[in-house]
């Protein structure tokens, strides 16, 4: 019988991590066309901050911060990250670190000109840690048209048809983001260290129990968290798999998905809910093809959750919904993957191409086999 | 949903304490063993209302009190069955040993290996606390699981297989001080609970590497058909628990196929001097200075165990 023994470590809470991240601030996505970008995460339903001919911020209606920010750039690519920190004593040990960068006025100018240190991963992208104290202060809710829902116990619509309003998605907040990387524990493990993250749930290979996802979330000691903020798996290239943002309700959700279709953007996936993290989850592709959530209802834990393991399949992504398509997850090794992973390997990179092959076998069998369209 | 206990020490006194979104709260039961304590939760639901002032003043104890019997179940997942050389589908018994409650040890704490132990192995297992004498035999759909099984809990029922297999002495191999880490938690089962049981997921890291998973589906003999086949040569009382068996991923390893008809041809003590050989050199059994950390909950966390975190230290 075949060994297999796990050679990689799971990645484990710190005792005392340099800094405690207390939510992700933004993501820098660079764009040859602001246009139609622009175009359509206004359909997405982000709100418009600030536009010039180099860049186009974004943000959502519980911040005035930008929580997305479009740069001009010769390539489509991840520019780099931002994480929120609160403590000023953190924040001046992540600017001693060696290769930190110090950006005292920001990195957007007038609309977000708090203090910066950046930083960059083990897999080479940009992290800023952003110095604000109040970012959990949100703005006062604007919302008139509140939904009520009536209940087969609670009558709370009384004498009225439930209105829909038609448009885009209202969006609150970025809630996480998810990073595919060449190597996984390295990663994983820097963001524990360097921001202070827990481990929520990790998805392991079956066989080697290698573990190849996990899902992280801010400490915020007996305050609540959202389940993941920063999700590392294990990818053939080191990119942003899929970023996520919050709505209000399962309407919200259903209605930016109309929205989108109607303006003839292309659907992913969806509408289902997720079992890790439990979200409503609507997935959809931005013009480049990246793929964008809307989510509502997501876990909120605290410091005291422990982590769990699970086998890595399509039934550990879904407690119900539509069957995930097969494009869904963008397992095809294109040539530019098959360079990128050379190019890990030629410098060094610890990449575990059985990891990558087991995980893609994995992930194809459909644990809903009665589901035929 | 069940309801999580714990039995912990704190100034030299036990107590049992409801536990809760991490948080203990002391139930000032003083110190009842498990029969008793199960006796005690149906009669006097009780909600206690402020938890300990800080979890590091406790330390947790086994949930499992001795005396009581320790029934377990050995091979019981399929692709363990492989891992120790049977082939599943010859084997058609259900495999029962037991351990002594001597070695019922504490879930955060200490496992110690003997001085003449060099194969010292790790088993995460769920176990079954018995809420309801068994005296008679029973028939098999006469009974629902959670009429005989009143809690949950979770163990590493800790092995030495130079004991165990060369001597055949599966009572001794597996029963030395510290040989069963029990706990923390004791999941007091709520009607309905018996569906959640299948997506209980069994997790067993050393030194923070995968070892063991797999989830209460996998088991090749389920609850209540151990229970009925039990029942037929065993009485059981209130506070004994029943052991399920251990996923795959343990230490031992069977040898080869064409190596155990070879071994056949030896001595009985030449081949077992070779399989200690053999297995010395799998770098999986136990060292002084690793650490166990194991868990077993569901996805949805309905049902949580709890954590072990374990450390191996020499005899001295």
């Amino acid at each position: 019988m075949k060994q297999f023994i796990s050679t990689s470590p799971c990645p484990v809470r710190v005792k005392n991590p340099l800094s405690k991240a207390a939510d992700i601030a933004y993501l820098r996505i660079g764009r040859k066309n602001l246009k139609i970008a622009t175009e359509y995460y206004l359909d997405f339903g982000l709100s418009l901050l600030e536009e010039t001919e180099h860049r186009v911020l974004f943000h959502g209606f519980n911040s005035p911060y930008p929580c997305f920010s479009i740069e001009k750039h010769h390539e489509d690519v991840l520019l780099g990250v931002g994480l929120y920190i609160t403590s000023f004593e953190e924040f001046e040990k992540l600017k001693e670190l060696k290769g930190a960068k110090f950006l005292q006025n920001g990195r957007f100018g007038n609309s977000s000109n708090f203090p910066i240190a950046n930083l960059t991963d083990p897999s080479g992208l940009s992290v800023d840690a952003v110095l604000v104290s109040n970012f959990l202060e949100n703005l006062p809710n604007t919302n008139k048209n509140q939904r009520t829902w009536n209940t087969p116990n609670q009558t709370k619509r009384i004498n009225k048809p439930c209105p829909y309003d038609k448009g885009a998605a209202k969006i609150m907040r970025l809630g996480h983001a998810v990073f595919l990387k060449q190597e996984f524990f390295k990663n994983a493990q820097w963001y524990c260290d360097t921001f202070g993250m827990i481990p929520s749930d990790i998805q392991i290979l079956p066989d080697s129990k290698e573990p190849v996802i996990v899902f992280l979330r801010c400490d915020l000691g007996d305050k609540l968290t959202d389940h993941h903020t920063i999700v590392i798996a294990t990818g053939a290239d080191d990119r942003l798999e899929h970023c996520a943002f919050e709505l209000e309700d399962l309407d919200e959700v259903a209605k930016g998905r109309e929205w989108l279709q109607e303006n003839g953007w292309k659907p992913a996936w969806g509408i289902g809910r997720h079992l890790l993290g439990s979200q409503i989850f609507d997935y959809h592709r931005d013009p480049k093809g990246m793929l964008v959530e809307h989510y509502a209802d997501g876990d909120k834990f605290d410091h005291t959750v422990p982590v769990g393991y699970h086998f890595v399949n399509r039934k550990s992504l879904y407690q119900w919904g539509q069957d995930m398509p097969e494009s869904f997850l963008d397992s095809k090794l294109t040539l530019d993957k098959i360079f990128s992973l050379v190019k890990g390997m030629f410098n060094g990179r610890d990449i575990k191409l059985e990891n990558l092959i087991t995980l893609k076998k994995t992930m194809k069998i459909s644990p809903r086999n009665w589901v035929r369209y | 949903m069940a309801t999580n206990y714990v039995r912990f020490e704190k100034n030299k006194k036990i107590d049992w304490a409801k536990s809760e979104n991490g948080k203990f709260f002391p139930l000032s039961v003083g110190d009842l063993n498990t029969r008793e304590f199960l006796e005690y939760v149906k009669s006097k639901p009780n909600n206690p209302k402020s938890p300990t002032d800080s979890v590091d003043e406790i330390t947790l104890l086994s949930p499992i009190t001795a005396p009581c019997q320790i029934i377990c179940q050995g091979a019981n997942y399929k692709q363990h069955l492989i891992e120790s050389g049977l082939n599943p589908d010859e084997k058609n018994y259900n495999l029962f040993f037991t351990k002594s409650d001597a070695s019922l040890s504490s879930p955060i704490g200490e496992v110690i290996r003997p001085n003449h132990v060099r194969l010292l192995d790790y088993e995460i297992e769920l176990g079954l606390v018995f809420g309801k004498p068994i005296t008679k035999p029973l028939e098999i759909n006469s009974f629902k699981l959670s009429e005989y099984v009143s809690a949950l809990f979770m163990v590493n029922d800790i092995s030495a297989r130079d004991i165990q297999l060369p001597q055949m002495q599966w009572y001794k191999g597996k029963s030395y001080r510290s040989f069963l880490p029990a706990g923390p938690v004791l999941a007091v089962l709520d009607e309905g609970d018996d569906s959640l049981l299948e997506n209980l997921e069994l997790t067993l890291l050393v030194n923070d590497r995968v070892r063991q998973h797999d989830t209460i589906a996998g088991l090749v003999y389920k609850p209540e058909e151990t229970i009925q086949e039990l029942s037929q040569f065993c009485n059981i009382n209130p506070g004994d628990v029943l052991l399920t068996g251990t996923p795959s991923g343990c230490a031992l390893r069977a040898p080869g196929k064409l190596v155990q008809k070879i071994a056949s041809l030896l001595s009985e003590k030449k081949k077992w001097d070779l399989f200690v050989k053999g297995q010395l050199k799998r770098t999986e059994y136990l060292q002084p200075g690793d650490t166990i950390r194991s868990s077993i909950r569901t996805a949805d966390r309905r049902i949580d165990l709890g954590d072990q975190e374990l450390k191996v230290v020499q005899e001295k």
